[in-house]
Order: structure tokens, then sequence, then C-alpha cells
């Protein structure tokens, strides 16, 4: 008996022993990282493959990588905010990301890029990094800019001289407007300003008016003006009428733009290329490869400039949890999935943040693939981004979306449709806004 | 033991009370809870990211200041105007149409009745095409007319006639009920008017409508429900454009809460709803005393 108490005392010792390596085991769970993005289809299937790509490279951490389609994203991060379960890491609308890091949902990413050695403001592009108050609390993920694309066959065939394509010297807006009116016909060949055009049988626009407030912040910016200044309501400026009647005037009196609603009945700006019915587009770099994919050799310029040259750079943010439990490991991933280094996918149709991608040609390549990105888009947008971009306004506005989609674009709108002058709809615009605007970040 | 023993009306009522119970808790829990909540939130400024800090009526207060607010109020009202009217007499024609005695009934019944059961969206998206002023329906028509084509949704001042038109167009659903009353109505009514030498009109508006001015009334006040809280035309068609023309209500409250985040704001403007609908329907019973006719009274 006593033998055999011993030795199953002896046994439970040793099992016990054997416990003890499982302790630390048990500790070392893996660590689960939340990332939400609003990427669908390929781009989607990308992100999963490379937040696998980690996890491989990482034992002990997970990576839950949810998608919420854009329509529904803000709703549904709110959601999960308000429930108290933020993200680690989650995309942020431009217009939102600034509220995240002043509600203190997201954490202020400076202290950990101090800790790698790293100085955010030389490593990453200006639009790129969303600030406030010495405190950047999101990245951009992959960087867009407002550029111009241009149909060569039209110009070619009109005998009109291509616009400018260097970004320090850009057409001016007289300049290209006198372009247009030579590339916009109707179909019994009459130009703009001939007896007998007609604007409803346009067979080639010059343009399609560049009349979004995000587009006409470029060209604020150009004409030194801004939608809002330090004393408040600024369109009503010189600079700021000044603009609005250009963009105006491309429809309601050059006639070289469709109106908004002939415009809502075309066909795709891909398409209207392909068939030479479009001269030139002014929109974001996001539908480069669209584009390019029916016009391979479609031409890219800067701007047309009002004073200076000037363009607008901004993306949707990567923000990281104020609350997330492990914020070394989530900053590890963070940097991993942000970075074209490391990440180099979500660079596919967007721009990286980084200076080096733009300042050293050898890392073209890694952005600008070579089959997919002609030799115009890779001449001129670099350079275009890493000297001329400004983060537009809507970026920094404390109520972005209130201020342009209930007031900003509305009275803009009836200017478009005809309804209202450009100084009435502004002034109208300036005696309104001004009670609910709360100025910026 | 023998006290707690349960009486013979009180098990009645035990199973009375579990028979309803589910009803009952999915009143409080999805519907009385989440009201009080809302108007608990209407009186802070809660975004729903930080905790809400208490404000008084000063959501209230401001939104009576607040030009979109009071645009989107007058939009609505706007659109309730024209729309219940409109859709309950096109429906009322529609059911008359409908209960006559002709060839093919059935199949006219079925055409009339399937804009209501086409989707909000996919309705929409017919809509848009038919009112495009640049390659629409109604403009192709009105240039086969000779007549000016005109800017439908893209005008501040025809948007909101537009909607009302696809609001008429997807009254089925009303005029099935009209349908329901008419054959409700007891032929012999008919029968004495025609005696009495009366004629088709006389037998309308002697016998018709009153008979079924309960259900008339019954539409009108779930035509003025629905209309104060119409959304999809105005979030697809128009996005409340142009010019905040067709900035419904229900769109404006949309936005603030789930695109602004302003929650606060977003409750206190569903319950200043909820207000203006219980004084509508109060005033609809009020004066439904001059003109509905319940049998036998």
């Amino acid at each position: 008996m006593k033998i055999r108490k011993v030795l199953s005392l002896g046994l439970a010792a040793v099992m016990a022993m054997g416990m003890v390596p499982a302790i630390p085991a048990a500790a070392e769970e893996p660590i689960t990282i939340t990332i939400v993005d609003w990427n669908t289809g390929v781009a989607s299937d990308l992100q999963k493959a490379a937040c696998q790509e980690y996890m491989d490279s990482h034992p002990g951490i997970i990576i839950d990588h949810q998608t919420i389609p854009y329509d529904d994203y803000n709703t549904k991060l709110n959601t999960l905010i308000a429930a108290g379960e933020t993200p680690d890491i989650f995309y942020a609308s431009d217009m939102a990301a600034l509220n995240y890091g002043n509600d203190g949902v997201a954490q202020d990413l400076t202290p950990f890029y101090e800790a790698d050695g790293i100085d955010i403001h030389e490593k990453f592009i200006t639009p790129a990094i969303y600030e406030t108050d010495g405190k950047v609390y999101g990245l951009a993920y992959g960087v867009v800019a407002t550029i111009m694309y241009f149909n060569k066959a039209i110009f070619d065939e009109a005998g009109v001289e291509y616009p400018s394509q260097d970004p320090a010297n850009p057409d001016t807006w007289d300049q290209w407007v006198e372009k247009l009116q030579a590339l916009t016909v109707d179909q019994s060949g009459n130009h703009p300003g001939d007896d007998g055009f007609n604007p409803i049988a346009t067979r080639t626009y010059g343009t399609l008016a560049p009349s979004w407030y995000y587009h006409l912040s470029a060209f604020l910016h150009s004409a030194g003006g801004s939608f809002f200044d330090e004393n408040g309501f600024a369109l009503s400026s010189e600079a700021g009428l000044r603009v609005i009647q250009a963009v105006d005037d491309l429809t309601n009196k050059y006639q070289v733009a469709p109106t908004p609603i002939a415009e809502d009945a075309l066909p795709a700006v891909a398409s209207m290329f392909k068939e030479g019915q479009l001269a030139t587009y002014i929109s974001g770099s996001y539908e480069y490869i669209d584009i390019a994919a029916e016009n391979p050799e479609i031409g890219i310029a800067p701007l047309p400039m009002f004073d200076k040259p000037a363009t607008i750079g901004w993306a949707a943010c990567c923000e990281m949890s104020a609350t997330t439990e492990h914020p070394d490991e989530v900053f590890d991933f963070f940097r991993w999935y942000t970075e074209a280094d490391t990440n180099p996918c979500h660079i596919a149709s967007n721009m990286p943040n980084e200076y080096k991608y733009y300042e050293d040609e050898s890392l073209y390549d890694v952005w600008m693939d070579p089959e997919l990105y002609n030799e115009d888009y890779r001449a001129v947008v670099p350079e275009l981004m890493a000297n001329y971009s400004n983060l537009p306004e809507m970026c920094y506005t404390k109520n972005a979306a209130q201020i342009f989609d209930e007031y900003v674009a509305p009275a803009l709108d009836t200017i478009w449709i005809g309804e209202s002058s450009v100084e009435d709809a502004v002034t109208t615009l300036g005696e309104n806004v001004m009670s609910v605007y709360q100025g910026v970040w | 033991m023998k006290n707690r023993k349960m009486t013979p009306a009180m098990r009645r009522n035990l199973a009375g009370y579990l028979f309803i119970a589910p009803a009952l808790v999915g009143l409080l829990v999805f519907y009385a809870f989440p009201m009080l909540f809302s108007l608990g939130i209407s009186f802070t400024d809660w975004n729903l990211r930080l905790s809400p800090n208490f404000v008084g009526g000063d959501n209230y207060k401001n939104l009576f200041q607040d030009q979109v607010y009071l645009k989107s109020i007058r939009v609505t009202f706007y659109y309730t105007l024209l729309a219940v009217p409109v859709s309950n007499v096109y429906a009322l024609l529609m059911a008359l149409l409908l209960n006559m005695k002709f060839k093919g009934r059935s199949v006219v019944r079925t055409i009339f009745y399937i804009p209501s059961i086409v989707p909000a969206v996919a309705a929409a998206g017919i809509w848009m095409y038919i009112f495009n002023p640049y390659n629409g329906f109604m403009n192709q028509l009105m240039q086969y007319f000779g007549w000016d084509p005109q800017m439908w949704i893209y005008s501040p001042s025809q948007v909101i006639p537009c909607i009302v038109v696809m609001a008429a167009w997807g009254a089925g659903g009303t005029a099935i009920i009209y349908l329901a009353a008419l054959q409700g109505v007891p032929t012999v009514l008919y029968e004495s008017v025609s005696i009495d030498g009366g004629n088709a009109v006389h037998k309308f508006f002697y016998i018709t409508v009153p008979m079924i001015s309960p259900i008339i009334f019954y539409n009108v006040i779930m035509g003025v429900i629905n209309s104060m809280q119409v959304f999809t035309q105005g979030y697809i068609m128009t996005k409340g454009g142009p010019n905040n023309n067709s900035l419904f209500y229900v769109l404006l409250l949309y936005r603030r809460a789930f695109e602004q985040t302003t929650m606060g704001i977003a409750c206190a403007m569903a319950w200043i709803l909820f207000v203006i609908l219980g004084v509508l329907t109060v005033l609809n019973f009020a004066l439904s005393n001059r003109w509905v006719y319940y049998g036998g009274e």
C-alpha cells in the first residue's frame, strides 16, 4: 500500500511538472488583430492574401480581416465603435478621419513612429498624413490626386497642341478653354461660337465640367482661394468667384462641356474617350486603370492653372484603435500593412504614401507597373504629386459632411443647372452656411 | 402549501399571459425600449463615439433655427399635401374601374397591381429613365406632341410633383383596399337610387363615398403617415437635390444619424416627426366626424 501511495504521489508530481511548461504556453495564446476596410472584389482578395502572408511570417498573430461595402461602411464602423468593439485597425473616410482622433477613438501614431526612429514628416508625403495639434491620427493608405486625362487622337485630328505636360508649367485656364473650343464639335462639324452650333447634338465634348467640390478645391488652390479660411466663408472672395464662374462658363458660356443633366445620360468616360466623344477629362487618378484599359495611349497632364500650378491629393486613411489591447503588435501590423515595401498590393490603383517612391525613379515600377501605367502617367504624376499637391479642405473641416453635402453642393447645383447666377448662389450660401460652420481641425 | 396553489382563474390568466408573452416581450424590447432610449439620446450630444453629454433642449432649439432642417419640413409637407390626395383619388378611380364587370378584368387588375410589388429601388430606376431630361421617355413624349422638354426631377419646382406621380403609380395596395370596400357596399342601396331615378354620379356621391368613407379615412391616415416618412425616392433618385428641394425629412434624419453621426440631433428629429404625425392623426380623427359614416350611426 505504502509503495503504491508513494508511486502514485510520484506519478502525480511528474504529471504536475509536465504541466509546468504548459502555463507559459497558455499565456502565449495567439493575438487576434481585427482590421476593417471597404475593399471589394479583387482589392479585397489582395488584402486577404496580404493578411495571410503576414500571419505566415508572424506565428502567434491572427489577422481577422473584415470587409464592409463602402455604402454601409460609416454606419457599421460607427456602430462597432458605439458598441465598444472598435476594430484594431480601420479605414476612415477622408472627411471623418480626424473626427475619430479627436473623439479618442483613433490612436496618436506619433509616439509609435518615434519609437521606431521614424520622422513621419520626412518619410510620408503631406496628403498622406492626417494631423491636428501635432498628433497624427491616420496615415493615408493609397493616395489619389486630381489629374487631367486627354485623348491624343482628338487633339491630333483637330491640329490642336497637346496640353502642357510639365507640372511646373501647365496650361493656363484660358489656354485650356481655347483648346476646348477648337476640340468641341457637333454632328454637323460646327464648333461652339459658330452659327448653327447645336450643343444638344455635340459629337465631341471638350471636357466634362469639374464641378465636384473636391476638384473645385484644386482650382481654388491654384487661384489662391478656398471655400473657407480663418475669417470664415471665403468662396465669395475674388478668387472664389473667379473659379466658380470659370467652371460654370465651360457649360453655360463656352458650351465645351455638357450640362450636368446631359452628362448623367452619357456613357462611361472610358468608352467616350475610345469613341472620340471626349477630348479632356479632369478627375481622380483612381480612374486611370479603367480609362487606360480601353485607351492605353491616354494622355496625362497637370490641371490647367489659374495663378499657380496646383492639384489635390487625398486618401482614405488607416487608423489604429486607441483602445487596442496589444498596441505594439497592432502597430507592427499597421506599418507592415500601410507600407509599400511590405504590402505593395495596396497601390495597385492608388499611389504610395512615402516620398521615396516619387523621388527615386528606380522605385517607379513598384507602384506604376509599366504594363499598366503608360509613359505619360509615369512622367507627370510623380512630380505633380510630390511638388504640387495640397490636402483638400474637406479633409480638415470639422463637420465637412454637413457643410459640403448639405450646403455647398446644393448651392453649387443651382449654378450648374442654370437656376441661379454664380454671385447670387455664392452669396446665399455664405449667408446660410456660417450658422453651422465649426472651423477646421 | 395549499395557499400557494393557483386558482383556476389565475391559471387561465397565466396561460393568457404566456400566450401573449412573445409579442409583449418583442414590443418592450424592440419598440418601447428603443423609443425611450432615443428620447433620452435626443437630449444629449451623442455622436456614437464619445460618451453622451446632457445638453437639455439644445438639439430641439437648434433644429428650429437650422435652415436645412426647416427646408426638409417644408419639402415633406408639400409632398404629403400633394401625394395623399393624388394617390387616393387615383387609387379610388382604379378601384372603381377594376370593380366593373368587363372581359379581361383579372388581367387588368394584375397590371394595375404590379407596380406596387416592384421593389422601391427598381421603381426608382425605371422612373429615373422616364424623367431623364436628356433622353428620357417623358421628354420624348413631349417632343412628339411638340411641347418644350422639361427638366423633371432636375428642376427645383418639378421634382416633388414628379415623385408624387411615382407614388400614385405605386398605389396598387391602396386600390386593393378600396376595391374590397367597394365590394362590401350592398347592391340594394344602388338599386334604390336607380328606382329613385339617380344616375351613376348620384350613386357614387350618395352611396359609394359615404359607405366607404371609413376606408377612405383609413387610407388618408396611412397615406399621411407614409408620405411624411418618404425616403427611397430622395435617397436614390435625387440625393435630396436639386438644391435640397427633395430633401425629405427622413432622408435628412438618416444623413444626420448615420453619415454625420450626430445621433442626438437625429433622435430629436425623430421625436419631432413623431409629434407631428401624432398631431396630424388626431386632427384627422377630429375632422372625421364631419365626413366619415360608420354604418348604424
